[in-house]
Order: C-alpha cells, then structure tokens, then sequence
C-alpha cells in the first residue's frame, strides 16, 4: 500500500432505496427509552424496597439506629447508581441505539457527582454509627475500623472515587491532562472493586439475605460482562480480525487530511453512514488514547475514511500519518443516522469540519431528487474540505446545495453576510421551504450548532426532527 | 422520559415504597447496633419457642422443659452487663447455654459474652460423660474470641465463651452463633449476617476445640 497523495475519483456506494418512515417510528423509539429508563428506576426502587421490607427503617428512635439506617441506605442507593453509571459508558449497543454514546455520557458525568454524595453519606454516617455504639470518638473509631481490611479496602474505594469525581470537575478538567485525568478514571475500576469485599462481608442488606445476594451478584456479573465485552473484548477481536491499517492520508484542505483505512474483512465491520468511531492510533504514545471521528464516506466494502481536522491537540499529529500504520476502531457508535429520519424531506446542515457525517449521509440517504437539502458553512470555497465531493453528490443525487461562504453575518447569526440584510430565519425559510416538514440534521462547533436550533425552534420545528450530534468527550 | 410515564413511574414507586415500609414495620429483623439479628431457628435441639426480639418476657423455669428462650439482642446502644451463666442445664436435649438463669426477666442481661471467665463450669448429670474442651483464641478484627465446648455422646451440649470480645454491638452475635452451632452440631452454620467477622472468630475457636475431642 503506497501513500497516496493523488485524488482518487469519486466512486459513491449505492444510496439505500427505502427507508421507514413516519411518528410512529419515532414513539417506538421513546417507548424503549421508557422502559430502559424505568429499569433503571426500578433497579432504585428494588434495593429501596427491600431495605424496608427487611425493617432497616423500622425503628428510628436513637441515634444509631438512624445513623444505621442512613448508613445502609445510601450505600444500596449509592452502589446501584455506581453500577448504571458505569453500564453507561461501557458502549453497550442497545444504549448506543436509543441514546446515543454522547447522551449516554452527558448522563454518566451527571450522575458521578450525587453518587459521590451518597457514598460520602455512607462513610461518615457508618463511622458515626459506630462511634456511637462504641462510645468512642469519631476520629478513633475511625482508625480502629480501618483495622478490618475489607473497611480498609473499602475507605481506599471511597477515597480513589474522590480522586475520580475532582478531577472530572470542569476547572480540574482544564488544569490537568488528559493523561492525568485518564490515569485517575481507569483507576474508577479499581475503586469499584476494591469496594466490593466489604459490601458481601459487612453489609447487612446482603450476606445472608438470598434474594438481596441473588440481585447483587447478577447486578455486579452483568455490568462486568458488558464492560469485558463491549470496552474490551469486542473492539479488539474486531480490529483484529478486520486488521485495519492506514492506507493513505488525502489531502483536503489547508488543515484537513482524510485517512482512508483499509484491512482483510473490512465489510464486516458495518455502520452507518453519520456514526463515528474511537480511532486509536496503534503507535507507542497513541495506542491508548482513542479519538471518536465520524465517518466522512458511507460504509463501503474497500475502506473507512475519516477526514480529521488540525486543531492543534493530537489531531495534528494526525495529518501526518504513514501509510501502513496499525489502527485499531472501536465502533460504530451513534445514532446521528437515518435511522432517526421520520420525513421524507431531509436537511443537511454542517458547518467546516462539521462536514463529515453529513457529506456520508448524503451520499447513502434514501431519496429522490429534490428530497435533500445541503446547507454548508465554511470559510473559503477555495480551501473547504470534501466541498467538490458534496456537490457532486448534490449534482449526481439531485439535491440543492447551499454553500454559505465568506465571514459570519452580524450579531449572532450562524449564516454569512447577507448583502440584503435578511435575517437568518427569512433566508433558512428560503433556502428550505419545506423546513416545518423536514428531518434536520445539524453537525458543527458547538456554538453554531446552538444558533441553528435556535432559528430551527423559532420556525417552528418539533424537537424529534432535529437531529445533532453533540460531542462530550 | 415522557410525562406520562414518568406521572405512571412516580406513582408506582410511592406504592411500593409506601408499602415496604408498612411491610417493614411488623418485620421481626431489626438492625441493632450493626447487625440484623435472624430469625429464630428451630431445631430439635434447640427449643421451639422463641421470643422475639425486644420482649421483656422470659420463661422462668423453662430450662428443663426443652424449650429455650431466644437471645435478645438489646436495642439499645449502651454495654450489656456481662452476665455468667454457669448453672448451665441438667437435660441432655436442652442447650441450655445461652438461655438466661430463669429468674432473670431483664432483657438486656442475656446476651453479650455470657459466660466470660467460666471456664468448663458445666456439668452433663445424665449419663453419659460429657467433655470440655477449650479452643483456641482469635482475633476477629473486632476483638478476641475464644469458646469452650462440652460434648456428650458426640453431641455438643454446651457452648460457653471463654473469651466474648466484640466491638461495635457484634458481642449481641454470641447467643445466636452458640445457639446455632448447637443446633448444627459443628461449625458448619451460616454466617450471621452484620457479623461476619465475629462468626469467623467463633467458628474457628470453635472448630478447634471440636478438633481436640
């Protein structure tokens, strides 16, 4: 395989020729996310229930029956959203379909702090209750219990989760690493773990207590099997058996490269066009540190591209990838696909290295000529990524395509310059007319992403046509 | 979560919140200074009836009978006043070792170590000889442990403690284990649970006491 530095001629798969449409895909799709989040909520209820049953809060009349009381209760609560949250980042397929890995995300990062509460809770409410019973002080009770080696285990748990939930913290974020921060949250396993002993050993809702061991156990084994599987397991027999490597790095831009991967099986690896996957960089200093790009072709049988922009981090390392190089791909995540289309009006919408997903599903969508609308922000027609390749797919599929070059409009428009002074709504409406009845799909910065489904809300679009991919890592 | 089944959801779990609550009222476990004292068990060894936890009623007398109250763990947080009981039992089915002098109605009194320093003080008057042997002591993480068994044709008839240290409210965990390796006629019994460690202790002493016979 030699680098190719040439243009290859646009070869497009063959787009998808029917597709389900329709509202009643759309309540399929909220029922499931119902009943997983209802699971959930019952998985809370459950241990709750069982701690009355077995009279945990029968009796509240001295102090140390309430610290005992606390002290149970937010150590079940406690390990059970422990659990879910970490069955939320374990890119379990079935959450990935009805949420998404980056809502699933945005979900773990919000459960990690309550969690942290509640098993703060618990330490210092099972220290106290103790020390009461112990008529000691709190402090002494304190070591004399780190004697025991599971509560030791345990105290060392609590104090690695701590470690795990600061340096997640948005300002600890910017001030550490990603190494640092990355070290610190695989060590979230071990703090999982290393709290297990004490919660079979001491723990009161448990031993002894068939159908409380029977819940745990099968809880703990089946967020155990997922992260083996799904993290592990299955990314790595997948890559290796699809053995994928770099096949040449294109050229698109001033600051955008695609990298075309190619391997023996990689048909088998499937997707969607719009999904994305965790890129690893099989070198020394990168085989650890995965990177999610979407796919900037639809699947094919030949290769799986990307097209990756310099923004100065680990992507700049990127531009420069020899050919040959080991990869490895964990994926394909994401549900910024068509399987999320309800109408047969569709606008796409992507502004610069935005580009990617849409430039896929625009070539694979199932449509007519005339179903699609392409919106593109960028800078300079004349240094834009993939912008030849969407307008040939625009003019080969029959879509309208509008490219809003030049500098941003003023105030906080998402579009450029108008010279008739318009306003973003007046000319999305003109550019889409059919917008109130279309699928919107949205990929770019933050920011503009925001502005769009401002203007989109203001139309008057429902919330399930727009579709937009937010990137939480 | 769409509003109507989230309204569906909430009501749900007030339900079923509401009604293990109510369940938990009248549930016989109750957590006492850390661990949850079980269920009575019921064997031929031990007797049937069993009072449960909390009462203030003993059966004066009742030793001979067969029939043995239940050690009651205290609800309350202070040290138990330890407690010899060393008269022990004449009947060779009764198990005698931890239930309370039949005068005593405090309920308090009969559990926590209740045989510290009375070492093989037990007598089996019927028959056959009965053995004491001592096993050896160990340290449980919430204190020393350490049981003195008398058998008589090969069944262990008493329990007693020579040493019953137990921190953090685990010493309410010896009537139940004496009660439950009785029964058990060895060390082979489940753990009690919010004990464990204590339970291991026993277990071991005892196991090597029974090793000496």
């Amino acid at each position: 395989m030699e680098q190719t530095t040439t243009k290859r001629p646009l070869i497009l798969v063959k787009p998808k020729t029917s597709i389900r449409l329709g509202v009643r895909k759309w309540n399929e799709l909220k029922r499931g996310q119902d009943i997983i989040e209802a699971l959930a909520w019952a998985t809370v209820v459950f241990v709750t229930a069982i701690f009355f049953i077995d009279g945990g809060a029968k009796d509240l009349s001295s102090a140390l029956n309430i610290t005992s009381a606390i002290d149970r209760l937010t150590a079940l609560v406690a390990t059970d959203l422990l659990l879910i949250d970490i069955l939320l980042v374990s890119r379990i397929p079935w959450i990935d379909h009805y949420y998404g890995q980056d809502k699933a995300t945005v979900a773990h990062k919000k459960l990690g702090k309550p969690i942290l509460y509640l098993v703060l809770a618990h330490f210092f409410s099972s220290v106290l209750q103790y020390a009461i019973g112990d008529g000691k002080n709190v402090v002494s009770e304190f070591f004399a219990m780190l004697q025991i080696q599971d509560l030791l285990f345990g105290t060392f748990a609590l104090a690695l989760m701590v470690a795990v939930v600061v340096t997640s913290l948005n300002f600890a974020r910017k001030a550490i690493s990603y190494e640092a921060w990355y070290l610190i949250h695989v060590l979230s396993y071990g703090s999982v773990l290393a709290a297990v002993p004490h919660q079979f050993s001491t723990g009161n809702d448990i031993a002894g207590k068939p159908i409380a061991q029977v819940y745990w156990i099968a809880f703990y084994l089946f967020v155990l099997v997922n992260v083996v599987w799904y993290r592990v397991a299955r990314p790595v027999l997948r890559s290796m058996r699809a053995s994928v490597r770099v096949a040449g790095v294109v050229r698109e831009s001033s600051d955008t490269v695609s990298v075309y991967v190619t391997g023996r099986k990689v048909a088998t690896l499937g997707g969607e066009a719009g999904q994305f996957y965790m890129l690893r960089i099989m070198t020394p200093s990168q085989w650890w540190r995965p990177h999610p790009f979407s796919i900037s072709a639809a699947p094919n049988e030949n290769f799986v591209r990307f097209t990756i922009g310099n923004r100065g981090d680990d992507t700049a390392m990127m531009q420069h990838l020899k050919a040959g190089t080991r990869v490895m791909l964990e994926g394909p995540y994401g549900v910024f696909t068509e399987d999320r289309r309800t109408k047969e009006k569709v606008v796409l919408m992507a502004a610069g290295i935005g580009i990617p997903p849409i430039r896929a599903l625009a070539e694979s969508m199932a449509a007519r000529p005339g179903d699609v609308t392409i919106v593109y922000r960028l800078r300079d027609q004349g240094d834009a990524s993939l912008l030849d390749e969407v307008r040939e797919i625009a003019r080969r599929r029959g879509f309208y395509l509008h490219i809003l070059d030049g500098k941003r409009g003023i105030g906080t428009s998402w579009m450029n310059v108008d010279e008739h002074r318009r306003t973003d709504r007046e000319r999305f409406e003109y550019m889409a007319p059919d917008i109130r009845n279309s699928d919107v799909y949205i990929c770019g910065p933050t920011q503009w992403t925001h502005s769009v489904i401002k203007t989109l809300k203001e139309i008057g679009t429902e919330d399930r046509l727009i579709h937009a991919e937010e990137f939480a890592w | 979560m769409r509003q109507s089944t989230k309204s569906t959801i909430g009501v749900i779990t007030l339900g079923v919140l509401g009604a293990s609550w109510y369940l938990g009222q009248s549930a016989t476990a109750v957590s006492s200074g850390g661990f949850a004292a079980p269920a009575p068990i019921n064997s031929s060894n031990s007797g049937s009836s069993a009072t449960s936890a909390g009462s203030e009623t003993t059966n004066p007398g009742s030793s001979s009978s067969g029939s043995q109250s239940s050690p009651t763990p205290s609800k309350s947080a202070t040290k138990h006043s330890t407690k010899t009981s060393a008269s022990g039992s004449s009947s060779s089915t009764s198990t005698g070792s931890s239930s309370s002098n039949g005068s005593d109605t405090s309920s308090s009194s009969t559990n926590s170590g209740s045989a510290s320093g009375t070492t093989g003080s037990t007598t089996d008057t019927t028959g056959a000889a009965s053995v004491t042997k001592s096993g050896s002591p160990v340290e449980s993480g919430f204190g020393v442990v350490q049981v003195s068994v008398t058998k008589a044709n090969g069944k262990i008839t008493n329990i007693t403690m020579l040493q019953a240290n137990a921190s953090h409210g685990r010493d309410a965990a010896f009537p139940y284990l004496i009660q439950y390796a009785v029964a058990a006629n060895s060390a082979n019994f489940a753990n009690l649970s919010g004990a464990t460690y204590t339970t291991n202790a026993f277990k071991q002493s005892l196991e090597s006491a029974l090793a000496k016979f």
